[in-house]
């Protein structure tokens, strides 16, 4: 497994929900964070990324 | 005489040697291909790195596009058709050095296809196609000498931004591939893409060699010969393993497709571990990166940028200076130099002064402080101001080296330092005859002989008088004082 698709390969084998959403930048560059939940937790899943979205404010989606 | 006395031909005379080159080259950028890390040589290890060419997780590249226009530009200097989409795959395999565990390069869509490369001169000129040029990443470099029973991994070379020229298998014979390596180099150094330096690596060598009896026309099961680290190695290691195929085919046995490796210390390749020899790449489209696509009005521009290119230089020197065909290949060897003898001729106004000039005097002087022409204390205007007080009589041609070289350690004008040696030439009238009366009066013996017709004491006098004058009088008036003075 290569180190730098771990984030997205994980999600993958363990066949969870998982979303990544953009949090702000670092020296310029965006940076995404990931949010990963239960089997079938969908909603929930959504729910959260769109509650850290807009806690984040517009900021972090330049 | 018997059947034995008949040795067998040579191999070279019953097999030809068929050659592709694939070259790896350092492109000169800043920044590596798909970070923002240092991407020059020579840092202390592993400190040009980040998480992108550390592949630590979540990282995700980025082109740099400055290294796809030096791609860009070195394969319009090679005549390919650069493709407006092109794709990068991963091309996976494990090593050490290679942090994500495959190397992001270019498989079934490169950067440009079908180019050419010519070899040779005149009647003996041969053209070398130009399969592909891609784009790819260097991996880090390991350094198994370092450490006893270690191998230690330097990751500032990883991601390092490199193309792939891939020759087509057009050469036949190991000089051929050295001249092809030659002009090719010649051509990075004069579009300036890269340093183009096998010691330090930036520019690495792989040939694909097979063997096939003479008048054959199918090509013969070829082999892969890595690891060799100069233009003599690549003429050495080509030699050795087409002796080793030969001797295969004499026996009956068939070449097997292989890796082999050059071993320049024990001059001979040996076949490479299996594992190094895999070729199952498991090439995929990378996911993290689109297509790249490029604006045609963008190839059109960059080809646009290029700077004349050697054989062009050439033909122009030989054109519109009437310089004779080694000497142009001399003054044309580097860019540097080229640009150097055409700025001195453009000030002096004799092309022929400043070539003689430039492949004498400053390559020696080059070659003795060991510094690039970049680097070089006399400019060319300089050097020009110097020729124009030769050709004007002010100073002779032999004070002029002396000249030249004060220069060279001080960084003077040739006009000072002339001036300052006392090297400045005496061409007053007046001067030059009381130098001339005087010598005459103080050896009234040789004058005599020589006003009764013995011409070859003129050599003897004007001596005379140079010694007087302590070299500083200009020898052609001098000549002509004499035999006004004493001749007939």
């Amino acid at each position: 497994m290569y180190l730098n698709d771990i984030f997205t390969a994980t999600g993958n084998l363990a066949g969870v929900p998982a979303v990544s959403v953009p949090i702000g930048r670092v020296d310029g560059l965006p940076i995404g964070g990931q949010l990963i939940t239960r089997h079938f937790d969908e909603a929930g899943l959504f729910a959260a990324a769109y509650a850290l979205e807009r806690a984040l404010g517009e900021d972090a989606h330049r | 005489m018997t059947g034995l006395d008949h040795a067998p031909a040579p191999v070279a005379a019953r097999y030809e040697m068929v050659v592709g080159l694939e070259v790896h080259v350092q492109l000169r950028t800043h920044t590596k291909a798909f970070c923002a890390c240092d991407a020059t040589y020579g840092a202390p290890p592993n400190v040009n790195t980040c998480p992108v060419c550390l592949a630590l997780p979540g990282a995700l590249p980025a082109l740099n596009r400055e290294a796809v226009r030096l791609a860009m530009r070195a394969a319009h200097a090679l005549g390919c058709t650069v493709n407006p989409v092109s794709v990068f795959a991963r091309k996976n395999y494990f090593y050490p050095d290679l942090p994500k565990g495959y190397q992001i390069s270019q498989y079934d869509r490169p950067l440009a296809l079908g180019g050419r490369l010519e070899i040779g001169d005149g009647d003996a000129t041969r053209r070398v196609g130009i399969t592909r040029v891609h784009m790819e990443e260097d991996a880090g470099k390991s350094i198994h000498d370092r450490y006893p029973g270690a191998t230690a991994i330097d990751l500032n070379r990883a991601g390092v931004p490199l193309i792939e020229i891939v020759s087509e298998p057009d050469m036949r014979s190991s000089a051929d591939a050295v001249a092809y390596l030659a002009a090719l180099k010649q051509i990075l150094e004069y579009i300036d893409v890269s340093d183009v330096n096998m010691e330090e690596g930036s520019l690495r060598v792989d040939a694909n060699v097979s063997a096939r009896p003479r008048g054959a026309t199918t090509l013969g099961t070829k082999t892969e010969v890595k690891n060799m680290n100069s233009f003599s190695g690549v003429q050495r290691a080509l030699e050795a393993e087409f002796q080793r195929q030969c001797a295969l085919l004499d026996r009956g046995e068939r070449v097997e497709q292989q890796t082999m490796l050059w071993d320049g210390a024990r001059n001979e390749v040996r076949p490479a571990r299996s594992k190094e020899a895999s070729h199952d790449y498991r090439y995929f489209p990378e996911p993290d990166l689109p297509p790249l696509v490029l604006e045609q009005e963008w190839i059109d521009a960059v080809r646009g940028e290029l700077p004349e290119l050697p054989r062009a230089r050439r033909a122009r020197f030989a054109r519109d200076y009437g310089l004779a065909a080694a000497d142009v290949g001399v003054l044309t060897a580097s860019p540097a130099l080229a640009d150097y003898f055409e700025a001195v001729a453009a000030a002096h106004g004799d092309a022929k002064a400043a070539a003689n000039w430039t492949m004498g005097e400053v390559l020696a002087a080059l070659n003795t402080a060991n510094t690039p022409i970049a680097a070089f204390r006399v400019a060319p205007a300089a050097l020009a101001k110097l020729l124009d007080l030769v050709r004007d009589g002010h100073v002779s041609h032999s004070a002029a080296k002396r000249v030249f070289s004060l220069m060279v350690e001080t960084g003077e004008p040739a006009d000072r330092v002339a001036e300052h040696e006392g090297l400045v030439q005496v061409r007053d009238a007046d001067e030059l005859s009381r130098w001339v009366d005087e010598v005459l009066a103080e050896n009234p013996a040789e004058a005599q002989r020589f006003r009764a017709g013995e011409k070859k004491l003129l050599g003897v006098l004007v001596g005379l008088v140079m010694k007087k004058s302590r070299g500083r009088a200009d020898p052609r008036r001098v000549n002509q004082l004499v035999s006004e003075r004493a001749g007939g």
